[in-house]
């Protein structure tokens, strides 16, 4: 009972009145207290390095996305040639081709399972605005992949050049050098 | 006319289409047909060995009238003998399935209720094949609006920040 008694007082004379302080001094103190700046570089220099990208294609585009991994243009030359077939090991979605409406639940999915941070490239005209399959009252598809997920980088063609789809990636690398963490679950 | 041709025109409800519906549909065969026709028709093909070559679907109506056709084609092998069955249809109407006779034709009759709201009757497994399953409406029909066109769509295009702490 004594010692009951002992630590409701602690805990009564530790709690602060937090009801008088400005809420967003309050959201800076809870941040981490230490930021090692110099890590999170490394780490992001790490991250630009070796992005991993979903195995998944969804229409023509996915076609000159194979070319990009081919030996021709070698994907691996910049350490993102490493097609995961789980989202779980993914941390870079290339949505290459035409989103359909069947298939935007499911592309949200997978990105829902992917793990932070995470990255989305938007290949080609079909994922930037519905590309050629845009008209009024048209039934079939999405009309650009960012009414679906947060998009980084768009390469825009029909379907891109392999070269326009490695000047994506690497546009994408150096937003990731230059800090752009991706989308995280709980930011830092 | 060959001798398949004529037991197929031997079938109720059967006649053979005239020469312009032959120039019209690169088929050497063209039938029409009534709906409750198509099993017997079917039954006859694939026990000559013919493989069904597709079933489709058409809005043919017009100031002027007309209504649904389905038509299916069957082929075979060795020969370029074609045969196009035509089936005109009152939209909303029914139509038998043949999966129990070509294994093939269940997406086919898939497509045709999920774009033109053709009901397959015994149709085992009768879903939507191409549209997501909760869709509304018939999209390949001439009177199709969408009742629902920004469904699985995000009013706005989507930013990192909108995600939130999800
Ligand atoms: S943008 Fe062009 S090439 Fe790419 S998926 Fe769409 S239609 Fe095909």
């Amino acid at each position: 009972m004594a010692s009951q008694s002992e630590s409701s007082t602690t805990s009564q004379s530790v709690d602060p009145d937090l009801s008088s302080v400005d809420p967003e001094v309050l959201v800076e103190q809870v941040r981490p207290l230490v930021h090692l700046d110099t890590l999170e570089n490394l780490l992001n220099h790490a991250r630009a390095n070796s992005l991993w990208p979903l195995t998944f294609g969804l229409a023509c585009c996915a076609i000159e996305m194979m070319a990009v991994g081919a030996s021709r243009f070698d994907l691996d030359r910049i350490g993102a040639g490493v097609f995961r077939p789980s989202a779980r090991q993914a941390d870079v979605m290339i949505l290459a081709g035409t989103i359909s409406r069947k298939m935007g639940p499911v592309i949200k999915t997978l990105w829902d399972q992917m793990p932070s941070p995470k990255w989305a490239i938007a290949m080609g005209g079909c994922t930037i605005d519905g590309g050629p399959f845009k008209y009024p009252g048209q039934y079939a598809i999405i009309e650009g992949a960012d009414r679906i997920i947060p998009v980084d980088v768009y390469v825009p063609g029909c379907p891109p050049r392999p070269e326009a789809l490695f000047a994506g990636i690497l546009k994408l690398k150096e937003k990731i050098k230059a800090g752009e963490t991706g989308y995280r679950r709980n930011p830092a | 006319m060959t001798e398949l041709a004529g037991r197929v025109t031997s079938l109720d409800g059967i006649s053979a289409a005239d020469d312009d519906a032959v120039l019209a549909n690169g088929c050497q065969h063209v039938y029409h047909s009534q709906s409750s026709a198509i099993r017997d028709a079917a039954r006859l093909f694939r026990d000559s060995d013919y493989h069904l070559e597709h079933i489709t679907c058409l809005d043919l109506r017009s100031d002027e009238g007309g209504g649904l056709r389905l038509s299916y084609q069957f082929n075979v092998h060795g020969t370029s003998d074609r045969h196009l069955l035509l089936v005109d249809l009152a939209p909303d109407a029914h139509a038998p399935t043949i999966v129990d006779i070509f294994r093939g034709a269940d997406w086919y009759e898939r497509e045709a209720f999920d774009m033109h709201g053709v009901v397959i009757d015994d149709h085992p497994d009768l879903r939507r094949l191409l549209m997501p399953e909760d869709y509304t409406g018939h999209p390949l029909l001439k009177d199709f609006a969408d009742a629902d066109p920004e469904r699985h769509i995000m009013a706005a295009p989507m930013s990192e920040e909108d995600e939130g702490d999800g």
